[in-house]
C-alpha cells in the first residue's frame, strides 16, 4: 500500500459569489521511503494541493470539488475534523512554506517542541525536552540547549525554519509533507537537513512529498518528480527520466530557466 | 570633505546576552565579531553566509535599527552611533531595509495605498503624495488600480514590489536588502533583480545586499563580504570571489550547490557533509571556521585569522585564512 495515493483530485478557488476550478485532475502516489518532488512556477497551485492533503484550507476561499486523498489507504476527505487533527502533526507531518510566520511569537521554542512532542507520546517533561533538544541539534541548530529557552524573534530566518522541520519530525510521521522547506538555508545546511530527511526516510520508511523550486535539490533528492502547470500535472516522471528526457514543453522551459552561476563553474 | 564610503563598519562587535537555562547568568553571543566593512556609494556589496552567521544583525546595525556593542558605525563619514533618536528620526529616511517576508513588512488590514502613504506622512510630505504614489507603482511595474486592494490579495513577487516601492518611496541613499528574493520562486526572482538594479541607477542607490544565495549574489553584486560564525571571512570584488575563491569557506558554498543534473552517485556526495556545529557563544581561540575545514593546520585551532589582501592594492582580495595564499 502506497503512503499516499492522492487520486482525480479537483479544487476551486472562490471568484466572486461563485467558484471556478484552478487544480484539476491531480494523480500521484507517494510510496513508502521514497521522495515526490512537486514543482512548477509561483502560482500554479503546488500549496494549494499540499494544504488539502490535510484539508488546512480555508473552505470559504478554496473548495475540494472532487476526488480521493487515501494515506495508507483510508481516504483522508471522508474522517471528520477530529480524526483529522489526530493526524496532523503525528502521522503526517508537514512543513509549511512560510516559516517566518508559523511558529507562534509568544511562546519559547522549547514550549513549542515539548507540545510536539507530547502531542504524541505520553512522556514526562524532561523526556520530552530531551528529545526536542536532540531533535533541534539533528537540524543543525547550534547550542540546542539555549534555543530552547528562547523566542522566535530571538532566533535567525534560517534557524526557524529549521525549527519548523525539528517541530514536524518529532511527530514521528510516516508521510511528510513540505513545502519549500528550505528557503531560508544556505547550501551547506541545506544539504545537511536533506540528507537528514534521506536518512530518516530510511530509517523509518518515511514518504516525503516535497514541493521546491530548485531544481538542484530536485535532481539530488527525489525519486519521482511531478510537474504542475496551471493546476495541473503535466508531467510525472522519475527523477533520471525527467532530466535527462523531459518530455512536456514547460518542463523543457523550466530545465533552461535555472538561474546559472557564471564564472567559476 | 570628500566621503568616499557611504556607509562603514569598525570594529564592530554584536554581542547578545542569551541565558544559560539552569545556571540563570547571562553569557554573551558573539553575533559580529570586530567587523569592518566599507561600502563604496553606488555600489552594491553583496552579503552571503551560513543561517545566523549574523548577516541581518549587521544589516540592522548598520542602519542602527540594533544597537552595536562595540566600535563604530559610520554613514556619510558620521559615527551615527552616537546621534541623538531625534537626530536619527532625520538620518532614517536615508537608509531603508528590505525584507524576506513581504506580508509581513506590510499592514494586512491596510489598503496598499494606506501602506505607501505610510512614509510620506510619518515624514510629513504629503504634498503631491498622490501623484507619487502613482509614480512608484509605475517605477515597480505594478498596475495604480491595484492600489485599494490589500496586500493578502498580492502575489509573493508583487507584494514584494510594494514593499521595494515603499523602501524607495523618500528616496533613500542606501538600501539594505535582507533576504528580499529567496522565498521567490526562480522565474519571480529574476524580475525582482532586474527591478533592483533598475532603481538603482534610476535612483542612484547603494545596496547591501544580503542572501544564502549565490547566484543572486553573483547577479547583483560589485564587492561580496563572506560571513562565516560573526566574522568577514572574505572581501573582493564579485567577478575575483566568483573566479577564484581562497577561503576554504566561501570553496565549500560554490561545491556545496546543488546542481540540476541527474548523477548515479548523488546520494553519496552528501555524506561526506558531517560538520561540527558552529558556536557563537564559546567562540574557538582559533579560526572560526577550523573545525570544519578540509585543509586545517594546527596553529589554525590557537590564532584567529587576520583579514589579509592577497589581492593587488588596486583589486584587493582579503582574506582570513592562515592556509590561504
Ligand atoms: N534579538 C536577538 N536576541 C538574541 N539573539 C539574537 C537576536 N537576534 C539575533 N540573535 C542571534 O544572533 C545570531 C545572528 O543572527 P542573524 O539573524 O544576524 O543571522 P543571519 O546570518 O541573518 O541568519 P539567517 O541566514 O538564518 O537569517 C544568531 O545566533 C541569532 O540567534
Ligand atoms: N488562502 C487562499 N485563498 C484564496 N486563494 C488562494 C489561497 N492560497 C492560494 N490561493 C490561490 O491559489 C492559486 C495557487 O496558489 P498556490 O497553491 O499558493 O501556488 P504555488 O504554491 O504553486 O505558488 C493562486 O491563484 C493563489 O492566488
Ligand atoms: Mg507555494
Ligand atoms: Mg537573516
Amino acid at each position: 500500500m502506497s503512503r499516499l495515493e492522492v487520486k482525480g483530485l479537483h479544487l476551486s478557488l472562490r471568484e466572486g459569489n461563485g467558484f471556478s476550478p484552478f487544480v484539476e485532475d491531480v494523480n500521484f502516489t507517494v510510496e513508502k521511503g521514497k521522495t515526490v518532488a512537486l514543482v512548477g512556477e509561483s502560482g500554479c497551485g503546488k500549496s494549494i494541493t499540499c494544504l488539502s492533503i490535510l484539508q488546512l484550507l480555508d473552505p470559504e476561499s478554496i473548495r475540494i470539488d472532487r476526488g480521493s486523498i487515501l494515506f495508507e489507504g483510508k481516504d483522508l476527505l471522508t474522517l471528520s475534523q477530529n480524526e483529522l487533527r489526530q493526524i496532523r502533526g503525528n502521522a503526517i507531518g508537514m512543513v509549511f512554506q512560510d516559516p517566518l510566520t508559523s511558529l507562534n511569537p509568544v511562546f519559547s521554542i522549547g514550549s513549542q517542541l515539548v507540545e510536539a512532542v507530547q502531542n504524541h507520546h505520553s512522556v514526562s517533561y524532561a523526556q520530552a525536552k530531551e528529545k526536542a533538544i536532540q531533535m533541534l541539534e539533528c537540524v543543525r541548530v547550534s547550542r540546542p540547549d539555549i534555543r530552547f529557552t528562547e523566542y522566535p524573534y530571538q532566533l535567525s530566518g534560517g534557524m526557524r525554519q529549521r525549527v519548523m522541520i525539528a517541530m514536524a519530525l518529532l511527530g514521528e510521521p510516516r508521510l511528510l509533507i513540505a513545502d519549500e522547506p528550505t528557503t531560508a538555508l544556505d547550501v551547506t545546511i541545506q544539504a545537511q537537513i536533506l540528507s537528514l530527511l534521506v536518512e530518516l526516510q530510511q530509517k523509518m520508511n518515511l514518504g516525503i512529498l516535497l514541493v521546491t523550486h530548485d531544481l538542484g535539490v530536485v535532481a539530488e533528492f527525489a525519486d519521482e518528480v511531478l510537474v504542475m502547470y496551471a493546476g495541473r500535472i503535466v508531467e510525472r516522471a522519475p527523477v533520471q527520466d525527467l532530466f535527462e528526457n523531459p518530455q512536456h514543453p514547460y518542463t523543457k522551459k523550466l530545465l533552461a530557466s535555472v538561474l546559472k552561476l557564471g564564472g567559476s563553474r | 570633505m570628500t566621503v568616499p564610503f557611504l556607509a562603514e563598519l569598525r570594529q564592530v562587535s554584536k554581542i547578545f546576552w542569551v541565558e544559560k537555562p539552569w545556571i540563570g547568568k547571562a553569557k554573551p553571543l558573539y553575533a559580529l565579531r570586530e567587523v569592518n566593512l566599507q561600502i563604496p556609494k553606488g555600489s552594491t556589496v553583496g552579503l552571503v553566509g551560513e543561517s545566523g552567521c549574523g548577516k541581518s544583525t549587521l544589516g540592522k546595525v548598520l542602519l542602527r535599527l540594533t544597537p552595536h556593542s562595540t566600535g563604530s558605525v559610520l554613514f556619510r563619514g558620521e559615527d551615527i552611533g552616537s546621534l541623538s533618536s531625534r537626530q536619527m528620526r532625520g538620518l532614517r529616511r536615508h537608509m531603508q531595509m528590505i525584507f524576506q517576508d513581504p506580508y509581513s513588512s506590510l499592514h494586512p488590514k491596510r489598503t496598499l495605498r494606506q501602506n505607501l502613504q505610510e512614509p510620506f506622512i510619518i515624514h510629513n510630505e504629503t504634498d503631491q503624495m498622490q501623484e507619487k504614489i502613482r509614480e512608484l507603482m509605475s517605477d515597480v511595474g505594478l498596475d495604480p488600480d491595484l492600489l485599494d486592494g490589500y496586500p493578502h490579495e498580492l502575489s509573493g513577487g508583487q507584494c514584494q514590489r510594494i514593499c521595494i516601492a515603499r523602501a524607495v518611496s523618500l528616496r533613500p541613499d542606501f538600501i539594505v536588502a535582507d533576504e528580499s528574493v529567496s522565498a521567490l520562486d526562480v522565474s519571480i526572482r529574476g524580475q525582482i533583480l532586474q527591478l533592483f538594479l533598475e532603481l538603482k541607477k534610476k535612483y542612484q542607490l547603494t545596496y547591501l545586499f544580503i542572501s544564502h544565495d549565490l547566484a543572486v549574489i553573483e547577479t547583483v553584486s560589485d564587492f561580496v563580504a563572506v560571513m562565516y560564525l560573526g566574522q568577514i571571512v572574505e572581501w573582493t570584488s564579485a567577478s575575483q570571489l566568483f573566479a577564484n575563491p581562497f577561503h576554504p569557506y566561501t570553496q565549500l558554498l560554490l561545491e556545496a550547490i546543488p546542481i540540476p543534473v541527474f548523477r548515479p552517485d548523488r546520494r553519496k556526495r552528501h555524506h561526506s557533509i558531517e560538520a561540527e556545529l558552529p558556536d557563537p557563544v564559546r567562540l574557538p581561540p582559533g579560526c572560526p571556521f577550523a573545525a570544519r575545514c578540509s585543509k586545517v593546520k594546527p596553529h589554525c585551532l590557537e590564532k584567529v585569522p587576520e583579514l589579509r589582501n592577497l589581492g593587488t592594492p588596486e583589486t584587493p582580495h582579503y582574506v582570513a585564512c592562515h592556509e590561504a595564499s
